[in-house]
């Protein structure tokens, strides 16, 4: 993981193609509480808007997270296809676990099945 | 409004004042976080209830009125860590469109051991207990 300043957080997207099906991968980098929350909600709100099959959204570089970022998740959740990449054992997973959520939203230790997985789930019947 | 810490000299009791906006919710938590690793807690934990604390005081303290004072206290009192987050708004209101799910509250109950609220019109205190464990098994 690399170095992250306390409090800021950087986010990047990227749009791949997966088997025909566009993804959105938005990256996050840093603190994510009521202070950046809403940076991470534009970011998806984006992402949603880019006419892609579902967003996955890649955490690992992310040492914390609170109930702000939850509710920023569950509300992306509810607009589209929404995956997580996170680290299994770090405070995300644990924040997960705590509150149920870990059924609600998918989430996998690695980009590639997490890309797979918004690509498949779009595609049942 | 200037973020004043104070620590002790041995680094095991911090007391400091922020103004109730967003970004005060990580000063607490840095903060913190520094006085839970010398005390041997659980940090992680600390980290979340704390931040937790702060912005239910950030979101839900100063409604209607002119954004006010959030002290948050921390000390190690004998086999315990004890952190308090204080504000000086409104004290704590039943609202049936809660912007925040009810979820800071339920972690901070959750992941601390002990957890003691008061709150009246002048404000609502928040205290939380954390066990000091041994330094080679702190999160």
């Amino acid at each position: 993981m690399s170095s992250v300043h306390p409090g800021r957080l950087d986010l990047s997207t990227e749009v791949v193609d997966v088997r025909g099906a566009a993804v959105a991968i938005v990256r996050a980098e840093g603190e994510v509480d009521l202070g950046s929350a809403g940076e991470l909600a534009t970011a998806l709100e984006s992402a949603t808007g880019a006419d892609c099959e579902g967003i996955a959204l890649d955490l690992t570089g992310v040492p914390f997270m609170d109930s702000s970022g939850l509710r920023t998740l569950l509300a992306a959740s509810e607009r589209t296809e929404l995956v997580l990449v996170i680290e299994p054992g770090s405070p995300v997973a644990r924040l997960l676990e705590l509150t149920n959520l870990e059924d609600r939203i998918p989430a996998f230790s690695a980009e590639g099945p997490a890309v797979d997985s918004v690509v498949d789930s779009g595609r049942e019947p | 409004m200037p973020c004043v810490p104070c620590s002790s000299a041995d680094g095991t009791h911090l007391e400091l004042e922020l103004r109730s906006e967003s970004t005060s919710v990580a000063k607490a938590r840095h903060a913190v976080s520094e006085l839970a690793k010398r005390a041997g807690t659980r940090r992680a934990d600390v980290e979340l209830a704390v931040t937790e604390a702060v912005g239910n005081a950030v979101i839900h303290g100063f409604e209607g009125r002119e954004p006010g004072t959030i002290t948050v206290t921390g000390g190690v009192y004998g086999s315990r860590l004890i952190v308090t987050v204080a504000d000086d708004g409104n004290g704590m209101q039943p609202r049936v469109d809660s912007p925040g799910l009810g979820l800071g509250l339920s972690l901070i109950t959750k992941i601390a051991d002990e957890v003691r609220v008061e709150s009246s019109d002048r404000g609502t205190t928040l205290s939380m207990a954390f066990a000091v464990r041994d330094r080679e098994t702190q999160g």
